[in-house]
């Protein structure tokens, strides 16, 4: 067992490296994994099986859990893209330190976590998936590979003039900021203190803390063989370890294994905890009063103020149909159900084939933050395409087949005569008619030209009208078709069959 | 000397006349290059000028009907020749199936991408800007199936691939000579790069332009910020001006599935007659105009044909050429 336990921190960082790679495979469409492969991540499984209730995603949030149960948070250094990425910072720290001894020391989060996750949570049950949004790790890191290092990418490469054929996801300023200031938070907590990260701020390090607390196989000290040298305590980046008491907190450890190579005396190991041959108490729960308190505290003190935040609402703007709202994604069914249930993270938005999502800033309201939104000047949406509902991995957007898709609406086209180059100008123009997959639009005549007639009980709100509409004004962007979005994704009626009138032409040549 | 014989004369000294006038336009070297080009062509028609200006074909299969009208202009070989570059402007604009009727029919693609590959052209290339996303209109409209089996190449660019391109991409900023409202162009560089210029539109209605065909099939060369110029600053007058860079060397409308309404882009196959029919031609005004028979559209009501009348792209009066007509049995 101890040559075992010395070489995991090897097996697990190759697992690491090796998953993240298949992660970014994935995410740049080299190899397509599937749906399964993006449900491996927990917070977007549970999140799944509470709403859709896929079996895959039943199955997959059990399968981490239980490992957790079996063998600690593996999950957090070995599938976490976020963990990993917090694990290439050290490494690249690590080249250019020269002290040998590890720079880490024991803390206790236990209080800070708990505030956390309980304010978390509460704002989630009560609709608002802000904080998710900003602390889940799998959204973290998808909209930073997105926002920050593809936009970067293409950003360059577009100063240089290289026409690469990267998507741009196009980040709003508040976007972009957001994710480059997560992405620097994340770097200077990393720096600090390792993996600060995920024992304060992740909603999924708190949820695993429970069962990693309870696991058959976690790290332990001997408390015969150990002198409270504190070698394993300094490479701890998760700081669990607190060698003076010889106590490891397994609640806090990402099993990354640096402890088990760097005691000199063999006394700290991966063991099976048997229940007859258990630890003292204080080994792994502190059961001190003041400890106690603290942790109850913290958790009451999130939960408090979560509470008091959904009940004010203060960050909920209410939807009014009566306003132009923002149009949703196909398959988010209802406003309310979406801004409750998407976690941000984006990936709609890198694999939109139209073009149209991008991610909200305010136009849901601070509720919706980092939620994608159908943005009619960047593009629409494809007809024949159904990618965003289908890729979604925590089921806010509700899968749907292309049939459904193409008779679900989205949105409602408007026509704004003042800004129509026929209506104003008489000129031949039928840019938005022509680009109606549905036939909404019918051209009809009007003095010397035709305008656009929009059909209500046909219209989709796909957005090719508005997007295509060259408008009036020469300078600006001022379509003369605007797509306002609805409430509720209805299923529209289908298109209606024409007679077409018989041709002479049919029979024989009419010249 | 007849008069049958003055007026083909006099035509056809006409045509080289305006030819050479567009050519002196351009760059001192392209000119050379295209007076070369042109001038035994030219002459070859006023020795032998006993080939029709259009042939029209119906009641056949695509690559049939396109073999029968070839066969009528004296084969590909007149057009073509070994070595040359090739640049074919198809309808693939939109993300629908060839049922539809809304892109270029590939059989007749196929067809005519065989006969450039038995002339022995050096390179194909299809161009367009795309309505719909580009990957997938290619992919619908079998065009990237059939480039992929004649090894020619699509240069295809739609909302995606945007100004920031300009000058390293395809794209080109130029000025288009007597324009006045599409001066300045964002337009394919290959049009002018290249020796022969094929135009294959497919025949359909048109919400905005009635509709579309040879000329309108020309918008597709431009960005898609020019398309919505296009749209802005009078429609009918842009298609000619923009028509008006480079004349396809040959135009080959496809009228076998066409679309009688609700187009261009349909809405279900009741907007798709089976028409069965082809035709080619040098002139992009006289096939218009034919075209808009065979769609019974009032001629009048379709501004660019008048429009390019104007500019010179070719004559709307149809009495003046030789067509023959062509039934498959």
């Amino acid at each position: 067992m101890k040559t075992n336990g010395k070489i995991w921190p090897f097996v697990r960082s190759s697992l690491a490296g090796a998953f993240f790679v298949l992660i970014l495979t994935d995410f740049f469409g080299w190899i397509r994994f599937g749906k399964a492969f993006r449900l491996l991540q927990f917070a977007p499984s549970l999140l799944n099986s509470l709403a859709l209730a896929l079996p895959a995603a039943i199955v997959i949030s059990l399968i981490v859990f239980l490992l957790t149960f079996i063998f600690g948070r593996v999950y957090c250094s070995v599938i976490c893209p976020l963990g990993i990425l917090q694990d290439i910072v050290l490494s690249v720290k690590a080249l250019f330190r020269r002290k040998k001894r590890g720079p880490y020391h024991y803390y206790d989060t236990r209080t800070l976590k708990r505030a956390v996750f309980f304010f978390v949570a509460v704002l989630f049950c009560f609709g608002v998936a802000t904080p998710l949004v900003m602390l889940l790790p799998s959204s973290n890191f998808f909209t930073i590979l997105s926002n920050v290092f593809v936009q970067g990418t293409y950003q360059v490469a577009q100063l240089f003039g290289c026409s690469l054929d990267i998507k741009s996801v196009d980040p709003a300023p508040g976007v972009f900021i957001t994710s480059i200031f997560t992405l620097f938070i994340l770097i200077a907590m990393t720096l600090w203190k390792g993996r600060l990260y995920c024992n304060t701020l992740c909603p999924v390090g708190a949820v695993l803390s429970l069962p990693a607390a309870f696991s058959l196989f976690r790290i332990q000290l001997n408390q015969d063989q150990c002198v409270s040298c504190g070698m394993c305590e300094h490479v701890c980046k998760a700081g669990c370890i607190d060698a003076k008491n010889k106590v490891v907190r397994n609640e806090n450890c990402v099993m990354c294994g640096n402890c088990l190579s760097a005691c000199a005396r063999d006394a700290i190991k991966l063991v099976l905890t048997k229940k007859s041959a258990a630890p003292k108490a204080e080994q792994h729960c502190d059961l001190s009063r003041r400890r106690f308190i603290a942790g109850i505290g913290g958790a009451a003190v999130g939960a408090g103020l979560g509470l008091a935040m959904s009940k004010l609402g203060v960050s909920r703007k209410e939807a009014d149909a009566a306003k132009e709202e923002p149009s949703m994604p196909p398959g988010a069914m209802n406003r309310a159900r979406f801004n409750a249930k998407c976690v941000g993270c984006g990936l709609c938005i890198s694999k939109c084939t139209g073009n149209v999502l991008r991610a909200a800033s305010l136009q849901y309201g601070l509720a919706g933050f980092m939620q994608p939104y159908m943005n009619y000047d960047s593009g629409f949406c494809a007809f024949g395409c159904s990618r965003c509902n289908n890729l979604c991995p925590t089921g806010a957007l509700v899968p749907l087949k292309r049939d459904r898709k193409q008779s679900t609406r989205i949105g409602l086209a408007h026509f704004i005569p003042d800004n129509c180059v026929a209506y104003t100008a008489e000129q031949d123009c039928g840019a938005c008619g022509e680009h109606c997959p549905v036939g909404a639009i019918v051209m009809v005549d009007y003095k010397s030209t035709r305008i656009p007639q929009i059909n209500d009980k046909l219209c989709i709100g796909c957005g090719a009208c508005q997007h295509i509409c060259p408008g009036i004004n020469q300078a600006k962007r001022e379509p003369a078709i605007r797509v306002s979005g609805v409430l509720e994704q209805i299923t529209v009626e289908k298109p209606v069959e024409v007679e077409a009138k018989t041709l002479k032409s049919e029979e024989d040549f009419p010249f | 000397m007849n008069r049958r014989d003055f007026l083909k004369k006099t035509a056809a000294i006409a045509a080289l006349g305006t030819v050479l006038k567009l050519t002196a336009a351009d760059e001192i070297k392209a000119a050379d290059k295209k007076v070369d080009d042109k001038k035994p062509e030219e002459t070859k028609k006023n020795d032998a000028a006993k080939k029709p200006d259009i042939v029209a074909v119906r009641n056949g299969e695509p690559a049939a009907m396109f073999e029968a009208a070839m066969k009528e202009l004296g084969g590909m070989k007149e057009f073509v020749r070994k070595d040359q570059t090739v640049v074919i402007k198809p309808n693939m604009a939109w993300d629908r199936p060839p049922e539809m009727g809304a892109t270029t029919n590939p059989d007749l693609m196929e067809a005519l991408l065989k006969s450039l590959k038995e002339v022995g052209v050096r390179k194909v290339y299809l161009i367009d800007t795309t309505c719909d996303n580009w990957k997938n209109c290619i992919k619908s409209s079998k065009m990237e199936e059939i480039a992929k089996k004649y090894d020619a190449e699509i240069v295809c660019g739609d909302t995606q691939r945007d100004q920031a391109f300009v000058d390293k991409w395809f794209l080109k900023n130029v000025e288009i000579k007597g324009a006045q409202k599409m001066k300045n162009v964002t337009i394919n560089k290959l049009l002018k790069e290249c020796d022969v210029f094929i135009n294959v539109p497919i025949l359909k209605n048109h919400g905005g332009a009635t509709m579309t065909c040879c000329m309108k099939n020309m918008m597709g060369v431009v960005s898609k910020d020019m398309q919505m110029k296009i749209h802005q600053g009078g429609l009918h007058q842009c298609i000619a001006e923009v028509g008006s860079y480079r004349k396809p060397d040959l135009n080959i409308v496809d009228a076998y599935r066409v679309m009688t309404k609700r187009g261009p882009k349909g809405v279900d196959a009741s907007d798709v007659k089976l028409l069965k029919t082809l035709m080619v031609g040098k002139d992009m005004v006289a096939l218009d105009v034919l075209a808009a028979k065979l769609l019974e559209f009032p001629v009048d009501r379709i501004g660019h044909i008048k429009e390019g009348e104007k500019l010179g792209l070719g004559t709307s009066d149809i009495s003046k050429l030789t067509i023959k007509k062509v039934t498959l049995a």
